[in-house]
């Protein structure tokens, strides 16, 4: 009689085989572009010179330069170095028959001059955390973590709740500036969306889902998440059941990230490597945001993951084969390739991105200059990275994710606090 | 600057990698079930090999460190959520649900990796897959033990789920 790992040992041995076809990989081209990154990094060229392949692109580089980060225990202050950079994109593209919307924007602003990062608490002794989002104050974090299992935990001013919800990999994703917060957890059976509104944990209707974002009259984004289909929706509340929102026919799989104070909700239909994004309006409108196009090529692949007073940004698989950050100006209806950055990751009300650059650093951008938030803790040279995950409405509290160099890359949540 | 010890070294390089190609071409497939992105994984991964290779000798274990490498690639990926694959077209995809007693073993297996997180996937191809030590799992992932325990033992549930009353103790009945 065979014991239970040693059964599992051999369900698993079925599946250890080679990919079927020819295989693509090649040593020689490895150290050819091995040498090639070497080289570009010798002379300080940015990644976004050298022509990677796609995973190449949103990979952790091993970065063999000397680190030249100093390790601080809690807190990092630096004055942020803010560098100009080539206008974004020079000529932002726009989409024939783009529904544009008004929204009231307040006037352009200096980014600040200096950012002072600080590590979130991680309550019960463990190393990692893992940030998803701010509220619009800056107040409440949201995010998850880890210390034997994951837990979601909503910070607000630095003060960690935790809010167990039962499953696998739980965490939540967003929250108002009342401290409603939304995420999902992962039992058995598939995703559970959840709403923590009032320090009370809901679960909402509509059976397996994810909700990914919730604004300051308690509407809800996300989609349910039945077998293979994805289907977009909205809660009203956290007691309502989703409406769904409309996807062309014939797509099955779209998801929707994130919900703006108007009620207004941004995502993307098809799957990875033909994703378009997508904003559904609350009259019931929606439509495909522009392609971005870069260096006069469209790029094929591309998702809207937050919006913020009719900005929206996202992430862009360019024709070039490399990941860059995006803008949208739903009011313009132009679509911003930023090539500078390899991840615009959130958006505030005045257009301004947090993200990652090509060194792997954190940044805050307004398109134009970048300002590189300063390290809480060190990256490690083999593979770090650091980046900004979500900026408040003012733009002067930035949470994120610091690796930790001494433990071996670990991510810990950071807030930046800029002036 | 020694062109003939760059040379050197990259023989090394290449006698090591084409010796290792394989595993990690499977260990890819199992981790992504995509042929493609498994060679780009591995393709990625043992360039970074290369531009890390004349720090080998500080490693102890290279080839749990390669692994490792095309592991984090992996996670990586799926953290940007490139690995959904549900195409648009005129019907709805097939459910990847059980599992009916004649469907081969591999793929209702894949079929149930396909629904674990990342993470979790990760966990249960290199301990029962590769057959590595919780310790060595821990130590690819960057997490505690009790964190692989914890993934292993909800990866298990997972496939107990897909693969249902045909497998496990009740395979193992049926064979014996």
């Amino acid at each position: 009689m065979q014991d239970t790992n040693e059964q599992v040992r051999n369900i698993f041995a079925t599946i250890d085989t080679r990919p079927p076809g020819l295989s693509t990989v090649d040593v020689a081209r490895a150290i050819e572009t091995g040498k090639r990154r070497k080289r570009f990094r010798r002379l300080g060229l940015s990644g976004a010179a050298v022509s990677l392949s796609v995973l190449a692109a949103i990979a952790i580089p091993y970065a063999l330069q000397a680190d030249h980060d100093r390790r601080k225990e809690a807190t990092a202050t630096a004055s942020a170095s803010a560098e100009p950079s080539a206008k974004a994109s020079p000529t932002p593209t726009a989409k024939p028959g783009f529904q544009t919307r008004h929204y009231d924007r307040p006037g352009a602003r200096a980014l600040p001059t200096s950012c002072e990062g600080t590590k979130l608490p991680v309550p019960g002794g463990g190393i990692k955390s893992y940030v998803r989002n701010l509220d619009p104050s800056g107040r409440y974090v949201t995010g998850r973590i880890y210390g034997g299992d994951p837990e979601p935990v909503l910070w607000r001013d630095g003060k960690a709740t935790r809010v167990p919800m039962g499953g696998n990999d739980d965490g939540l994703e967003a929250a108002n500036t009342k401290g409603d917060a939304v995420g999902f957890s992962y039992p058995e059976g598939g995703p559970r969306s959840k709403a923590y509104v009032g320090g009370v944990l809901h679960e909402l209707k509509g059976g397996t889902a994810e909700a990914t974002g919730i604004n300051d009259r308690g509407r809800i984004s996300g989609h349910l998440v039945q077998d293979r289909i994805f289907k977009p929706v909205v809660w009203p509340s956290a007691n309502a059941d989703p409406i769904e929102l409309a996807v062309p026919q014939g797509v099955w799989y779209a998801r929707a990230f994130d919900i703006d104070e108007d009620g207004t909700v941004v995502g993307h239909i098809g799957d990875t490597g033909q994703r378009v994004a997508y904003v559904w309006y609350p009259d019931g409108t929606a439509q495909a945001l522009p392609t971005p196009v870069f260096e006069g090529k469209p790029a094929t692949d591309f998702d809207a993951r937050r919006v913020r007073n009719g900005w929206v940004t996202g992430l862009v698989l360019l024709a070039q084969q490399r990941v860059a950050g995006v803008r949208w100006d739903l009011v313009t209806g132009k679509a911003e390739v930023l090539d500078q950055i390899e991840w615009s990751n959130d958006v505030g009300p005045s257009g301004w991105i947090v993200g990652m650059d090509r060194a792997n650093d954190a940044v805050l951008t307004d398109g134009v200059t970048i300002l590189k938030l300063p390290n809480v803790f060190a990256k490690p040279t083999g593979y770090g990275m650091n980046w900004g995950e979500a900026i408040s409405d003012d733009g002067l509290t930035i949470a994120g994710l610091n690796d930790d160099k001494a433990h071996d890359g670990e991510q810990r949540g950071v807030v930046w606090k800029c002036r | 600057m020694g062109s003939e010890k760059e040379a050197k070294s990259d023989l090394l390089y290449t006698e090591y990698v084409t010796a290792q190609l394989e595993q990690l071409r499977r260990l890819a497939y199992a981790l992504c079930q995509d042929a493609h992105r498994a060679d780009d994984l591995v393709q990625e991964a043992i360039t970074k090999l290369y531009l890390n290779w004349h720090n080998i000798h500080k490693i102890v274990n290279l080839d749990r460190y390669v692994r490792a490498i095309v592991v984090r690639e992996f996670l990586n990926t799926q953290r940007l959520g490139w690995a959904r694959r549900v195409r648009l077209s005129d019907k709805p995809p097939e459910g990847s649900s059980p599992a009916a007693a004649s469907v081969e073993d591999r793929l209702v297996l894949q079929a149930a990796l396909k629904q674990m997180p990342p993470r979790q996937r990760a966990v249960v191809v290199l301990r029962f897959m590769c057959d590595l030590s919780v310790e060595d799992v821990a130590d690819i992932l960057g997490c505690s033990d009790g964190t692989v325990k914890s993934q292993t033992s909800a990866g298990l549930n997972t496939l107990r789920r897909h693969l249902g009353a045909f497998l496990l103790e009740d395979r193992a009945n049926a064979r014996h």
